[in-house]
Order: C-alpha cells, then sequence, then structure tokens
C-alpha cells in the first residue's frame, strides 16, 4: 500500500505532469468564472483529445480542471451575482452583497482559501478510507457488480432528474443506445440494420459531445446570453488575506461544511448544487445571527465553498472503487477512464491503485494551485466573465465536430451528435436526466455481461446472495419511500420534525 | 407549451420502447433478446406513466394553468424561434464540413456566423480565421489527425 502511495507521488511530481496539471487548472478557472459555460462543456470538449495521451496526463488533466472549476466559479458570483456553475449560486447570497458593501476582495479571499482547503482534506479522508474500503469491495462478484450498477442506475435516474419516471427512462434509454451492433456474447448484431457504421454501436465521443456539448450550446442560444456589465475590482492583496484569515477565525464551520460535502461527495447522485445548499442553511442555523445571511455574512460564502469542492474527494472514491458516478461530472470522468482502457470499479483499485492515488492527489494539488491563482489573480479573471459568449460558442461548436472526426473518422458522427445534441436540449428542457443515460450507456454492455455470468455461474437465482439482496432492498428502499411517505402520513410527519 | 412539450417526449419514449420491443423480438438467440426485451418493457411502462401524468394533468386543468402561461410568455415564440435560427446554423455547418470540409467550413462558419450576430467585419475575418489556425494548429500539427476534407474536394 505504503508502494503505491509513493508511486503515486512521484507520477504526480513529474515535471510534465505538473506542467498539464498547471495547464488544466488555468483551463478550469477560465471555464468556471465564465457564466453559462459549464464544466461538463469543457469537460466533454477535452475527451477527443485525451484518446491518444499517455495515461496518467489524459487523466490527470481531466481531474484538475474539474477540480478548480467550482473555485472559478465563485469569482463571478460574488463580483458579477453571476455563478460561473450551479453550485455557486449559493455563494452569491452573501458573496454579492458583500462585494456591493466595497468587501469584494475579502469575500474572494475567503472563498478561495475555503475551497482550496476544502478540497485539500477531504482527499486525506478519501486516501484514509481506502484501506479499509478495499477488502470489502474485492469481495464483488458479478452478481454484486450487476446489483451495483443497477443500484448506481437508479441512484442518479432519481436524484438527478428529481423524478423516478424520468430518472429511470433516461436511464433505459441509455441501456438501449449500449444494445447497438455487436452483441459479445452470442455475436448477434442488434438495432444495427445491416449499416456497417452501426456494427460496433454508438460510439461514447459523439453521445457525450451531442449530450452535453452541442445541448448546452443550443439551451444557451435559445435561452438569450446574458449581457454582463464589467466592473472594474479595487482588490488588495491586504483585503484578500483578511478574507483568509476569516476562514480560520471560522475553522469549525468551514471543516464542518468540507466533511458534509465529502459525505454527499460519496453518495451516489447527488450534485454539488445539493451540497452546497446544505452546507449554507447549516452555516445559518449554527450561526448566532441567522438574520444577517442573505446580507453578507462572510460565513455565508465559506460554507457553500467548502462544500463544493469538498465533495470532489468523495464523488471520485466512488466512481472509481465501486464504478458508480459520485456525481453528474464524474459520469464524464467515468467515460473518460473506459475510454482511456480502465474499468472503474474493484479491478481499478486492485489492477491500478497508485494510479487511483494519483488522481485523488492530484485534486489536493490542483485545489492548492488553483487557490494560489485565485488569490492573486481573482480580479483579472472576472475580467474574463464579460468575455463575448459568441466567440466561445462559435469555438466550441467548432471544436465539437473537429473533435468527433478526429477520433471517429466517420463523417457520419457529425448526424449522431446533431442528434443527441437535441435529444439532450429535450432532455434539459423537460427535466430528463442526460448523466442518467450516459450512466446507461457507459455501463450496459457490462451490466449485461454481468448478468449472463451470474446467471451462468450462479443460475438465475443468482441475487439471492447477501450483498445483492441487500443492495436491491436499498433500491426498493428508494423506490417506494415516496409512495410510502404518501401512504403513511405520519412518516412524513416524522421525517419533517428530523 | 411546455406541458404539451412534455407529452410529446413521453410518447417519443414510448413509440421507441415499442420499436425496441418489436424489434428485439426478432433477435437470433435468446440471450440477445432478453435484456433488449426487459429494457423496451420498462421503457414502455414508465412512458406511459409518464404520458398518463401529462394527459391526466392537462384534462384535469382543462384550462392552460397560470404555470403554462407563464411559461409560454417566457419560453414562447422567441425561444422557439432562436431554437430554430440555431439549429438551421449548426446543420448549415455541417453539411458545409460535409461538402467542403474543415478547411473551408470553419472560417466561413465563424465569419457569417459572428457577422449575423452583428460583430465587427474586421473582428468577425479575424476570429475565422484564428479558429482556422487553432484548428489546424492542434488538430493537424499537435495530434498529427488528418481533418475531413468534404465530399467535393476530398480523396473519400
Amino acid at each position: 500500500m505504503l508502494e503505491a502511495y509513493a508511486s503515486a507521488l512521484e507520477t504526480l511530481f513529474q515535471p510534465i505532469n505538473l506542467a498539464v496539471l498547471l495547464a488544466a487548472v488555468i483551463f478550469g478557472l477560465i471555464v468556471g468564472v465564465i457564466p453559462g459555460i459549464s464544466g461538463l462543456i469543457a469537460l466533454s470538449l477535452l475527451l477527443p483529445f485525451i484518446f491518444n495521451m499517455p495515461l496518467e496526463i489524459a487523466l490527470i488533466l481531466i481531474i484538475a480542471l474539474h477540480a478548480v472549476v467550482f473555485t472559478g466559479g465563485s469569482i463571478s458570483a460574488i463580483l458579477l451575482n453571476l455563478p460561473g456553475t450551479a453550485p455557486n449560486a449559493a455563494t452569491s447570497l452573501d458573496g454579492y452583497p458583500m462585494s456591493q458593501r466595497g468587501e469584494g476582495a475579502r469575500a474572494i479571499g475567503a472563498s478561495v482559501t475555503s475551497s482550496m482547503f476544502g478540497g485539500v482534506i477531504p482527499v486525506f479522508f478519501a486516501l484514509a478510507m481506502i484501506p479499509a474500503i478495499m477488502p470489502m469491495i474485492m469481495a464483488f462478484g458479478q452478481p454484486e457488480m450487476a446489483a451495483l450498477v443497477l443500484l448506481g442506475l437508479s441512484f442518479l435516474g432519481i436524484l438527478s432528474s428529481g423524478s423516478f419516471t424520468k430518472g429511470i427512462l433516461s436511464g433505459m434509454l441509455g441501456l438501449m443506445i449500449s444494445f447497438i451492433g455487436y452483441h459479445s456474447i452470442t455475436g448477434v448484431h442488434r438495432f444495427s440494420y445491416g449499416t456497417a457504421f452501426l456494427f460496433d454501436g454508438i460510439e461514447i465521443i459523439p453521445l457525450v459531445l451531442g449530450l452535453f456539448g452541442l445541448s448546452e450550446l443550443l439551451y444557451l442560444f435559445m435561452k438569450g446570453q446574458p449581457t454582463i456589465a464589467l466592473k472594474t475590482v479595487d482588490a488588495r492583496l491586504t483585503d484578500v488575506f483578511e478574507g483568509a484569515k476569516d476562514v480560520w477565525r471560522h475553522k469549525w464551520l468551514w471543516f464542518r461544511s468540507s466533511v458534509i460535502g465529502y459525505i454527499i461527495g460519496v453518495i451516489p447522485g447527488i450534485g454539488a448544487e445539493v451540497a452546497t445548499w446544505i452546507c449554507y442553511g447549516q452555516a445559518k442555523q449554527t450561526s448566532k445571527y441567522p438574520e444577517k445571511f442573505g446580507t453578507g455574512v462572510v460565513e455565508g460564502v465559506i460554507a457553500p465553498e467548502a462544500a463544493n469542492n469538498g465533495k470532489e474527494a468523495g464523488s471520485l472514491l466512488t466512481t472509481m472503487a465501486l464504478g458508480i458516478p459520485g456525481s453528474t461530472v464524474m459520469v464524464i470522468i467515468l467515460a473518460a477512464l473506459l475510454m482511456v482502457g480502465i474499468t472503474p470499479g474493484p479491478t481499478m483499485m486492485d489492477e491500478h491503485l497508485p494510479l487511483a492515488l494519483t488522481l485523488l492527489l492530484g485534486i489536493a494539488l490542483a485545489n492548492i494551485v488553483g487557490g494560489i491563482i485565485c488569490l492573486f489573480a481573482a480580479p483579472y479573471l472576472a475580467r474574463i466573465a464579460s468575455v463575448n459568449l459568441d466567440f466561445i460558442s462559435t469555438g466550441v461548436l467548432i471544436l465539437i465536430f473537429a473533435g468527433v472526426f478526429t477520433v471517429t473518422l466517420a463523417p457520419l458522427n457529425f448526424l449522431v451528435v446533431l442528434c443527441f445534441g437535441l435529444l439532450g436540449l429535450a432532455m434539459k428542457l423537460y427535466g430528463y436526466s442526460r448523466p442518467a443515460l450516459i450512466l446507461g450507456f457507459v455501463l450496459g454492455a457490462s451490466f449485461e455481461n454481468y448478468i449472463w455470468l451470474s446467471v451462468k455461474i450462479y443460475g438465475p437465482l443468482f441475487f439471492f446472495r447477501p450483498i445483492p439482496m441487500v443492495l436491491l432492498a436499498i433500491i426498493f428502499l428508494m423506490v417506494g419511500f415516496p409512495y410510502l411517505r404518501k401512504a403513511f402520513p405520519r412518516l412524513q410527519g416524522r421525517s419533517m420534525r428530523a | 407549451m411546455k406541458a404539451k412539450g412534455r407529452l410529446l417526449v413521453a410518447l417519443f419514449f414510448l413509440i421507441l420502447g415499442i420499436y425496441g420491443l418489436i424489434q428485439s423480438l426478432a433477435f437470433e438467440y435468446w440471450e440477445s433478446v432478453a435484456m433488449p426485451l426487459i429494457v423496451s418493457g420498462v421503457i414502455i411502462v414508465m412512458a406511459t406513466v409518464e404520458a398518463g401524468k401529462e394527459i391526466y394533468g392537462l384534462g384535469k386543468k382543462g384550462t392552460p394553468s397560470a404555470d403554462l402561461k407563464s411559461l409560454i410568455k417566457i419560453t414562447g415564440t422567441a425561444e422557439l424561434r432562436r431554437f430554430a435560427l440555431i439549429t438551421v446554423w449548426v446543420t448549415a455547418f455541417i453539411l458545409f464540413i460535409y461538402l467542403f470540409g474543415f478547411r473551408i467550413a470553419i472560417p466561413v462558419y465563424a465569419f457569417f456566423y459572428l457577422k449575423w450576430r452583428g460583430k465587427h467585419l474586421l473582428f468577425a475575418a479575424f476570429f475565422a480565421l484564428a479558429m482556422l489556425g487553432f484548428v489546424y494548429g492542434v488538430f493537424e500539427l499537435g495530434l498529427k489527425a488528418s481533418l475531413f476534407q468534404g465530399i467535393v474536394f476530398g480523396d473519400r
């Protein structure tokens, strides 16, 4: 185990990997600052580039970019009242009033410091958890994995769309799409209509770029783009460091929020938005002056920022150890891992433990580097938020199609991107879960294999084993709880009192 | 309008499920039939529930709800027009790539799109050429990938 930690550190601190991490952090901060351009678009766009890259470089690039997106997003939330990313909305509640009072630099100092350390400490929780969970996940066989994939689909489907039927429908559509092409067990071509283009099925890159990249651009254009009035920010370093000191003054709030963020991250399917609002709420509840929240108190900035960066280590751990994405963005990271030939889950923790540790440590290092850059360059970064989105959307659209062709070499995939772009837009508009679709798609083939192998090895009643039974019970409870609450109002009363 | 859209999406899923069910029954071995059949079945059930919710909701209210009215106000024709326009632009870009390849499609699309969005002629021209240079540099020189040359000028 210690050798794996040493190997991870050695990999991370190689000059080329450090250079990639720095570039990814700068790109991630820029993406985070620009309202409307989400981390999802940036990560989707990176997929074609990582295709031929060395494994470590490709994954460090993706992880480092994602690790700091929320840190960048807090800057535009505080200075412009335009959250760069959705989870930064809670930060703007108190950050923007502080900025209006002339305390913008202090708010940024608090937010960046809270994000930075909030992203680092949970990495150590995750590193400490790995030796404890390793024996458990190593006991997982085919039936356990099949039940686990089903659990992941249910979690992500239900929690990311807010509607059980819509979530399940999205996941099932993903499964159906994964069935297109050659069936590895029987050799039958399914849903390919004798077309050579569909013999190997739909490829992941056009699917992801259409569903997340193109659909976001269409949505952005459809909703109309915000005009951002650029304000000059007089940010003195002393004020920024005053904000950093605020985090120390409220160290228990910060620590609590990081821990809550980490725990929420470990639970699959709950997004950073939930983590930030829960932490904002607990900061308000435990405050001596809750009535002042929303008028510009620094605790209202510290709590959500610690939570949104804190959850990433937990999400990544769940993604790598169980193969179930801890959050929406982790679905893309899961797809990236599969693309570079690594199957997340027990196999990854067994065969690629140093790589898993490198990625976790990469989150910590990216947060530190991103935090330092933000502390000194926040006012300049804020100016990026006023870049005209027409230029960005034009560039992104061109990169989507160039990236798709570079990887697949099939012009027909342009149509696949367009179709999934339109489908993604409809799903976004009508509350269907796009991450659940991708999850169903990426796990579809392995889910089917797990099921058939389980049937062959253990017979048709393969799920009558302890772990699959527990996992299935969790799924049924999760699915049935809303109906039970309706049927037994006393349950609702209890949960409300709790 | 949004409620109708939700109903249409639910019906889309329903048709997809029925189609998947019929198709999967035609596959050769039961191992290749079973999973698509089960998944199609689940899609049909869930889509019916979702469509039922929408139809029941619409029928019960009779007239458009306040929520629906406000949505029509906010998301109505302007959004639909913007959606139609951007879809036409994207489709035209794809068609242009297919016919003439990236090297011609990128500057042409970027220039005309930015001009249409009201950008200054020089800005649009500079950005179009810069984008072409960037894509050529990153993909052809950096990644050693050959960009699609289109059916008019390419070898394909």
